[in-house]
């Protein structure tokens, strides 16, 4: 194997590389590691740059040793501090958990914003989603204005869209609701663009549409207005006497 | 950047979608997480399931995460209502009073956990504290002053270079190096998922 040894004139150059980095001979993949690590270490101590952290998630994906040791750092640390930690967990605790979101096709990645003001959708269904071109449909029972409960969503697959129906708005109000209802979000691969939000906030602002992702698909939500039930009969009160 | 800044910067991630973020803030947490939630739940197995669960629940939510509260405090809240949740779903009724975020962590807090933990995972617990102590000991001088002063002190690299007059950067790395000496020795009592070890399993 070869070593190299890292010459760098002015200590300036590279000020994310630490005295002990360039003084030590490795080969560029150890020197690799150590730069990352370092950088894993400022990072768990809030010193590290803004800007080099999504450098530094980048390598940590290619180096999956580093999830490792930074999970033995911040044990360290809490032991130093006399924290009492469980220590008995298994080393694929969080490897568990990542897994469970990445199998869980329920899971949205994006949440609605605050300022769209519906709150937590909760997606249901949709194992077998064929492809790129399935279309979802949900129901999404939500009071107006009411932002912590979550709500109550049913998801439905639907067939493959063809270019001659834009969107499937498939999914049906929630029994035994009495809330007012959002209703009829469809949901389209991302590309597609031609679903037009037909309600609106109570600011009378249009809601952003939503990114999600099922199955590694990305799709856009968009949420409509439940159709204007129909106007309830009119009952005359008998007149008095 | 301070260390808040640093969970605030890894929630922004997760929330445009890195799980590589949200993988760092578990590890971060995962063992404070499962201490607390061990509190309500005494089943070791349960604990990491409701643990696991508690942690995609708070992926689920963490779109609505706005940093008012310390990213922690916000998740610890998850966790207990995890808990109780799983107590209620059970039949079992959850305990009345919560643990206080700031109390959960602390030794004489987790005097209740040493009482519950089986003697294999006290014995563990023990043999991994005594390698730290032990490792920082042997340190030469310069790494374990560093590391002392940052994690025991809580001072910023900034502080710590003055202390000890030299360069931030290389407080930055004498920090580094004593913490991967202390994960050298630690490796072998954790395991380590690449080598198969079963480590702390429990």
């Amino acid at each position: 194997m070869e070593f190299f040894q890292l010459k760098i004139a002015d200590r300036a150059q590279v000020p994310n590389m630490s005295e002990h980095l360039l003084s030590h001979p490795m080969n560029p993949n150890q020197a690799m590691a150590e730069s990352l690590g370092e950088q894993l270490s400022a990072l768990m101590d809030g010193e590290l740059a803004h800007d080099q952290v999504r450098f530094l998630l980048r390598g940590v994906e290619a180096q999956p040793d580093l999830f490792r040791r930074w999970s033995n750092y911040h044990l360290v640390s809490a032991t130093l501090k006399r924290e009492y930690v469980a220590f008995a967990l298994p080393v694929n605790f969080a490897q568990g958990v990542i897994a469970r979101l990445d199998a869980d096709v329920a899971v949205s990645a994006v949440r609605p914003s605050r300022r769209v003001g519906f709150g937590v959708l909760r997606w249901v269904g949709g194992g077998a989603i064929a492809a790129a071109v399935a279309v979802v449909a949900l129901t999404v029972s939500r009071p107006v204005g009411q932002v912590d409960s979550p709500a109550v969503a049913v998801a439905e697959q639907a067939p493959a869209h063809s270019s001659s129906q834009p969107y499937l708005p498939l999914a049906r109000p929630l029994a035994n609701s009495t809330s007012p209802l959002f209703n009829y979000a469809a949901v389209q691969p991302a590309s597609f663009e031609q679903v037009v939000p037909s309600y609106y906030l109570p600011d009378g602002s249009e809601p952003a549409p939503e990114r999600i992702e099922i199955g590694g698909v990305s799709y856009v939500l968009r949420a409509q207005r439940p159709p204007v039930p129909d106007p309830l009969p009119q009952v005359t009160a008998p007149a008095q006497r | 950047m301070g260390e808040a800044d640093t969970d605030r910067e890894l929630v922004e991630r997760v929330q445009k979608g890195d799980k590589r973020a949200f993988d760092l803030l578990i590890r971060k947490y995962q063992h404070k997480i499962v201490s607390v939630i061990s509190r309500y739940v005494s089943d070791w197995s349960e604990c990491q399931d409701v643990a696991q669960e508690a942690f995609i629940r708070a992926y689920r939510a963490i779109g609505n995460f706005r940093g008012d509260a310390q990213f922690y405090t916000w998740v610890y809240k998850i966790a207990i209502n995890t808990a109780k949740n799983h107590l209620v779903s059970q039949g079992r009724r959850p305990p009345k009073d919560d643990i206080a975020v700031d109390d959960a962590m602390l030794l004489d807090g987790g005097a209740w956990l040493k009482d519950r933990a089986t003697p294999e995972h006290e014995l563990l617990r023990q043999e991994i504290e005594q390698t730290v102590f032990d490792t920082v000991e042997q340190l030469p001088e310069e790494l374990k002053t560093a590391i002392t002063l940052r994690e025991v002190d809580g001072l910023s690299y900034e502080e710590i270079a003055e202390r000890m007059n030299c360069p931030i950067g290389t407080v930055r790395s004498r920090i580094f190096r004593a913490r991967d000496a202390i994960d050298a020795k630690l490796r072998p009592l954790l395991g380590d998922p690449d080598s198969g070890l079963p480590g702390g399993s429990g």
